[in-house]
């Protein structure tokens, strides 16, 4: 018994490090927040209790509404999208182009994973420009008509979304790549003599194989998507109308231009319990055979 | 001899994870752009008692920062010498322009003096955080300062006007004009009507009236409708400033000849929705735009890049008038040097420096009797003759939500997605709810 309880007492102090740093970082900033959502706070000045106040004020928020509303689009079309080409991506390099043009492909793609947002952004905007933007160019040369990608609402959050793929597929490519160079070989060989081809094998052996990092891929996906900010904010700003705004930008503005630090944190626990909702959905969702 | 090791080892990790949890203090002589902060001043000032420290920030006008901060600190230098000051001046870059006050402000590393604009002064008036500067206006100070009226906010003076200039006016392309045989700049809303439909029909390929409505910033309503709504006979709030004063009928008219040249008229495009300020100056300066809304500073490079351009000041409706930026100086509640602050403000806005501020770094009208006019010449009638018609947003608290939501709707009225009487009356709907909280 002794033995256990300073086994358990050296669990604790290994730990106590990262449980320090989870704390003041992590937990007491989530708690600091859902202290000021019932509080009126400007940062300046003492926050002032104003009960449910905020709360009320955020069900009946157009911006709120609507921010939700194009996050979850966002959500909904970036995540499915990304792990899916990056999943086949990774599949096609790591059966046919185990070589130098593989290596180069994953190089490239991995690029805008390592630049910066603000950069892309900005250069997409410059892309996607009505008038003078390369994209509009080329689909003039081919006799296509322009298309104003940023100035109406269906194409400017689809712009938003393509750009964020765009960025990010480099980076779970690498990470299915890896967890395919781990299946073995003779499940593959096995497959092939029971008469699998390359869809049915790729369907029945890789699929499985990768759940885990599938869920790992999808969860990390879904948690960024929800945080997305600075994309949207270099490209359109959230606009046109609120045709782009997320979560996260209106929180930004709430706090930082409206000065209400409380509505703002209100806001922040109303996207931290979507993000624990759809975490504990995928983590059920992916809970089988893994 | 294991164990004793790995406890060492946790031990000396919890004691790093505690020792870099320390507040490290600013060097004192740290004249970058990170803020430095009133501790280390302080901290400073007690090392050196002979100087005391004063924080100046300002934002980029030059063409980088590095011009504006040496501008500054060499035409501050002889009354930083002669009041015994160690001046820091930091340039704040436009973007964040808010956060970086407020979260300076709230960790004790914001400025001593200021430069804010309009729309973000209530809201730090209300949060106390800047001193009002009755106590340090002499009478002739009142006397030589042009527009102090403007820095006179819930019945003190709170600000210093340092800015007052910059007017949006309707600009033309006269070589494109001239080919659709046209020769003046309209100056009524119907000759606007009739100016764009002739180039719609002679110029097909030229956009005839540019609008940036792809613009993220809520002060693109500056040229995009306050003008117009000011020439309906409008106003933006309501005189108790508890909601936007956009339902009424002058609200309305304005509102509809927008929806009606976007959607009647067809002279604004549907590509107006993605320009941004930059994009219609691109245009503008690739002569594929006749007539367009800018500022005055953008206006004044067209003949550099060989613009045959004109302008008026504004188009009239039942009256005139058009934005001009009315930017100003502030102290901070929190500076422990105000008579110096209060001194540097007037140093800053004097004639001699102002002089060679509008020279050297950005050209406005003078905003003190002691000053000539410095601004680019063709503009000089234009501020002498109608002065009554150059407006500035009013100083309201909360603004900025309220123009958001008005920005918003107004873009999603100009996509066809809400009528004008959707987009005015879910505007002061809104912004009634905001302000009242």
């Amino acid at each position: 018994m002794k033995n256990q309880q300073k086994q358990a007492l050296y669990g604790y102090l290994y730990i106590a490090p990262s449980l320090i740093l989870i704390s003041i970082f992590s937990l007491i900033p989530i708690l600091m927040t859902l202290y000021f959502s019932f509080t009126d706070y400007n940062i300046i000045q003492a926050p002032t209790f104003t009960g449910l106040k905020n709360y009320i004020r955020m069900l009946g928020d157009p911006f709120v509404v609507s921010s939700m509303k194009n996050t979850f689009i966002f959500t909904l079309f970036v995540v499915p999208t990304q792990t899916i080409l990056s999943m086949v991506i990774a599949s096609v390099l790591a059966h046919k182009f185990q070589n130098k043009l593989g290596g180069f492909i994953k190089s490239s793609l991995f690029i805008p994973v390592i630049s910066s947002t603000i950069l892309v952004g900005t250069l997409w905007s410059f892309l996607l420009a009505t008038d003078t933007g390369i994209i509009n160019t080329f689909l003039a040369l081919i006799g296509l008509d322009k298309v104003n990608w940023l100035g109406t609402k269906f194409t400017s959050l689809l712009s938003v979304c393509l750009v964020s793929i765009w960025k990010n597929v480099g980076y779970f490519l690498v990470i299915f790549y890896a967890g395919i160079m781990e299946i073995p070989k003779m499940l593959y060989e096995s497959g092939q003599v029971d008469g699998a081809n390359k869809y049915q094998q790729f369907w029945y052996i890789t699929m499985p194989m990768l759940k885990p990092i599938t869920f790992l891929v999808v969860t990390l996906g879904t948690i960024w998507s929800f945080q997305i900010f600075d994309l949207v904010y270099v490209m359109t700003g959230g606009g046109p109308g609120r045709s782009t705004i997320t979560l996260v930008m209106t929180i930004y503005n709430t706090a930082f231009k409206e000065f209400s630090m409380g509505y703002a944190s209100t806001i922040s626990l109303l996207l931290l319990v979507f993000i624990v909702i759809i975490s504990s959905i995928q983590k059920l969702l992916f809970k089988d055979n893994y | 001899m294991k164990k004793y090791l790995s406890i060492i080892m946790v031990g000396v990790l919890l004691l790093l994870t505690l020792t870099n949890c320390t507040p490290k203090e600013v060097p004192s002589d740290d004249t970058s752009k990170e803020t430095t902060s009133q501790s280390a001043s302080s901290s400073t000032a007690s090392q050196d008692k002979e100087k005391t420290e004063l924080v100046l920030w300002m934002p980029p006008f030059g063409t980088e920062d590095a011009l504006d901060k040496s501008f500054w600190e060499d035409n501050l230098s002889d009354f930083a010498t002669q009041n015994n000051v160690e001046l820091t001046v930091e340039i704040v870059p436009w973007g964040n322009y808010e956060e970086k006050y407020l979260t300076g402000i709230t960790s004790g590393s914001g400025p001593d003096v200021g430069y804010m604009y309009i729309e973000m002064i209530s809201d730090f008036i209300n949060m106390g955080a800047i001193e009002p500067l009755d106590s340090y206006i002499t009478q002739e100070d009142r006397e030589n300062y042009l527009y102090l009226d403007k820095g006179f906010i819930q019945g003190q003076q709170y600000t210093l006007p340092i800015i007052v200039g910059n007017a949006r006016i309707l600009v033309g392309n006269m070589d494109l004009l001239n080919d659709a045989g046209i020769t003046e700049v309209p100056t009524t809303w119907d000759e606007l009507i009739a100016t764009g439909k002739i180039l719609r029909e002679k110029t097909p390929d030229i956009i005839p009236f540019a609008q940036p409505w792809g613009e993220p910033a809520i002060g693109a309503l500056n040229s995009l409708y306050y003008p117009y709504l000011w020439q309906a006979g409008g106003e933006i709030f309501t005189d108790d400033a508890s909601k936007l004063a956009l339902d009424s009928p002058e609200a309305l008219e304005a509102t509809q000849f927008l929806y009606d040249l976007r959607f009647k008229h067809d002279i604004i495009s549907e590509n107006a929705m993605s320009y941004t300020n930059n994009d219609v100056i691109a245009l503008l300066n690739d002569e594929k735009v006749a007539l367009t809304v800018i500022d005055c500073t953008n206006a004044a490079k067209l003949g550099d890049q060989g613009i045959n351009w004109d302008f008026v000041p504004f188009l009239t409706n039942k009256s005139g008038g058009t934005f001009v930026a009315a930017d100003a100086l502030i102290m901070t509640s929190n500076s422990d040097n105000k008579e110096l602050a209060a001194k540097l403000m007037k140093t800053m806005t004097s004639g001699d420096i102002m002089t060679k501020f509008h020279h050297e770094l950005a050209m406005f009208p003078p905003v003190a009797k002691d000053e000539e006019y410095n601004d680019h010449a063709e503009f000089k009638d234009m501020y002498a003759n109608n002065a009554a018609d150059l407006r500035t947003l009013p100083a309201v608290a909360g603004s900025f939500k309220a123009y958001d939501s008005l920005y918003k709707n107004l873009q999603l009225m100009m996509m066809g997605e809400l009528s004008p009487e959707e987009a005015l009356s879910y505007s002061v709907e809104y912004s009634e709810n905001v302000l009242s909280n």
